[in-house]
């Protein structure tokens, strides 16, 4: 397999001005008249063709630009910046799309903005159209399309010309689900014919599942790169250790929403079978009434079966409501679980269990140990009893 | 650059110019017509004016001529308006695109082929009301065809170097798109357009020499109402033109890498 993307030690600094006028004054001066800022940082990186690379990270971090110099659209400081084959990318939204022309007019510039001569431009008009659905709208200045619509007509046109590597940034979430389902199908079918995928998305499930690599950038350095699964684990890990270091403030809480600020294991991460279990949930109302904050908990085994879920909504628990943090204990006086790895997912909804304020997915990680097969097979312990009589 | 990519460059380039050419009136009432309906405002005031009011004459030794004010007004107009359509959009043809810049991988150097590229379609609409007149009249002469291409040679050098050099320092100096529409009512008073250049007094005179716009004016005349091509002004003109855009072009290439500074 050839290597698609290859970069090393790439630097990108953006020189900043004070007006446009000291770039032309620093010019003829022959001194630096501006600040240097570093976008990017030593990145290094390399992905086989056919491959999927992720790219998760705060805003800020760096993402867009990462993506922008993979595009082509930005010069590398120093460094080796090569990228083999075809390449597309869908940016921001909206952005390198023309508001004052109609939708047609905008395939044929994104189109030949992409490398295509006017004769190629006119063939695969029509496929775009039909891929972006977009009816009469097409004929339409893009001002009046919403943002939906325009990130439809976006992703038509990176993806109708099969590139030998897409690049895709956050865009695609503004899409409806039906658009969405559609354009992950056509993403996949892309990269099941040999192309490269590079994938930016704050929507962590999707990256974890479209993609085999993941790179976590942080202030233009890549903090993290491997596969997909750990990458993004990591990264979740270290978003919900800040939001629990954000100690709440009472001037604040009121207007803010209720959060989850600690889950721990009271007894060890190593159980056995039948052992005590309980978790130690500790949580801010954030000014709502206690009646309307309620603490679910799910256990979920590693190859994601859900053994069992249940809340305080559904058991009717009142919960403390004497101050704005609050602890509740979930205890299994026997766990029931078999051996296996298994975690937690905890989730704070409000009285009616359709709305989430936070949520912790797959924390707590805990094994379970079986003394022996004596106590069974499968997923967990079931209450039985053993009926013998002789048949006359 | 191998082929395609320039294929396609130019490609881009004939989409951003139809585009351009449509959104530059598109939504009004008169639409596309603009292009023919300003010039011809401004023609008909100008020959009132100058022709009617002031009785200013173009050729008055020549006893047969068969073109009045208004023809050779016209004439210079027409090289007039083009160059100043160079000037006008030279200046924010970069920054006008930030965002495609900024998000696509649009080469630099074909934006300032796009303001050329329409001060063309402007200048042979004008052409073709002037010549369609003279047809009518029977004053055109068939070997127009094969004269014009010369000075249109020497328009597109001289248009090309300014749009470069303008587009790239537009983007630093944003006075620039200020400074242009009064230095074009300048432009339009000292160089024989309203006026013709024997009537300008013989002090004066030795000014007018260093107008290359001025020149290439009355190379269109002659060619238009003569059927004379001033092949020696041409060649000198083009010379002139030429070392222009030799110096655009280094400007151009020394600060195309800074222009997204200052975007």
């Amino acid at each position: 397999m050839s290597v698609a993307i290859n970069l090393q030690q790439v630097n990108l600094q953006f020189r900043h001005y004070a007006k446009p006028t000291e770039v032309l004054l620093e010019w003829l001066l022959r001194k630096p008249r501006h600040q240097v800022f570093h976008v990017l940082q030593d990145i290094n990186l390399s992905l086989e063709q056919g491959g999927s690379l992720g790219v998760v990270g705060d805003n800020g971090a760096g993402k867009s630009t990462f993506l922008r110099v993979l595009a082509g659209n930005l010069p590398i400081s120093s460094g080796i910046c090569e990228i083999k084959g075809k390449r597309s990318a869908l940016l921001e939204l909206g952005s390198g799309l023309q508001p004052e022309a109609t939708g047609i007019e905008n395939i044929r510039l994104g189109l030949a903005l992409r490398g295509l001569t006017a004769k190629q431009v006119e063939i695969y008009l029509p496929q775009v159209e039909s891929f972006a659905e977009l009816g009469d709208f097409i004929h339409r200045p893009l001002k009046q399309y919403s943002s939906g619509m325009m990130v439809r007509l976006g992703f038509a046109i990176a993806t109708v010309i099969e590139p030998d590597i897409l690049i895709i940034d956050e865009a695609l979430s503004v899409g409806d689900q039906y658009f969405q389902k559609k354009s992950l199908d056509r993403m996949q079918a892309i990269l099941h014919k040999g192309a490269s995928l590079v994938f930016c998305s704050h929507n962590l499930y999707q990256v974890r599942e479209l993609c085999q690599q993941a790179i976590w950038l942080e202030k233009g350095r890549i903090r993290m790169h491997g596969c997909a699964q750990q990458v993004v684990d990591a990264y979740q890990d270290a978003v919900r250790a800040r939001q629990a270091h954000i100690k709440p403030s009472f001037q604040v809480t009121h207007q803010g929403q209720p959060s989850l600020l600690d889950v721990i294991l009271l007894d060890g991460k190593v159980f056995t079978t039948q052992q005590r279990f309980s978790v130690q949930v500790t949580f801010d109302r954030a000014g709502y009434e206690a009646q309307n904050v309620h603490v679910g908990v799910v256990i979920r085994r590693n190859d994601d079966i859900q053994c069992y879920g249940i809340s305080t909504l559904h058991d009717k628990v009142e919960l403390d409501s004497s101050s704005q943090i609050s602890q509740v204990r979930f205890v299994l006086d026997q766990l029931p679980l078999l051996s296996g790895e298994y975690c937690l997912e905890v989730w704070l909804i409000d009285e009616t269990g359709l709305h989430v304020f936070d949520a912790r997915e797959r924390c707590c990680h805990f094994r379970v140990q079986q003394q022996d097969q004596t106590q069974g097979i499968g997923l967990s312990w079931m209450a039985h009893r053993w009926e013998v009589e002789a048949v006359t | 650059m191998n082929t395609h990519a320039l294929y396609s460059s130019l490609g881009l380039a004939w989409q951003l110019l139809r585009r351009d050419l449509h959104e530059r009136h598109a939504g009004m009432l008169l639409g596309t017509w603009w292009w023919l309906v300003q010039p011809l405002i401004l023609l008909g005031l100008y020959t009132w004016v100058f022709g009617a009011v002031l009785q200013l004459r173009f050729a008055p030794h020549d006893v047969s001529n068969n073109f009045s004010y208004a023809h050779y007004l016209f004439a210079g107009l027409v090289v007039f308006n083009a160059f100043s359509e160079v000037l006008t959009r030279a200046p924010t043809c970069i920054s006008d695109r930030r965002d495609l810049l900024l998000n696509t991988p649009l080469p630099l150097w074909i934006l300032p082929l796009l303001p050329v590229a329409s001060s063309i379609v402007l200048e042979w609409l004008g052409l073709a009301v002037l010549v369609g007149v003279l047809l009518i009249s029977g004053h055109a002469s068939w070997s127009l065809i094969w004269l014009y291409w010369p000075l249109l040679l020497v328009r597109l050098v001289l248009s090309l170097a300014a749009s470069y050099s303008l587009a790239c320092l537009g983007v630093f100096l944003r006075d620039l798109r200020q400074i242009m529409p009064a230095f074009l009512t300048v432009l339009l008073f000292i160089t024989p357009i309203l006026y013709p250049l024997h009537s300008v007094p013989a002090d004066y005179r030795a000014w007018y020499d260093w107008n290359a716009l001025g020149h290439l004016v009355q190379a269109y005349r002659s060619m238009l109402f003569e059927a004379n091509l001033k092949a020696a002004l041409l060649m000198s003109l083009l010379f002139l033109a030429s070392v222009l855009l030799g110096f655009a072009a280094l400007l151009f290439q020394i600060l195309a890498p800074r222009v997204r500074f200052a975007l």
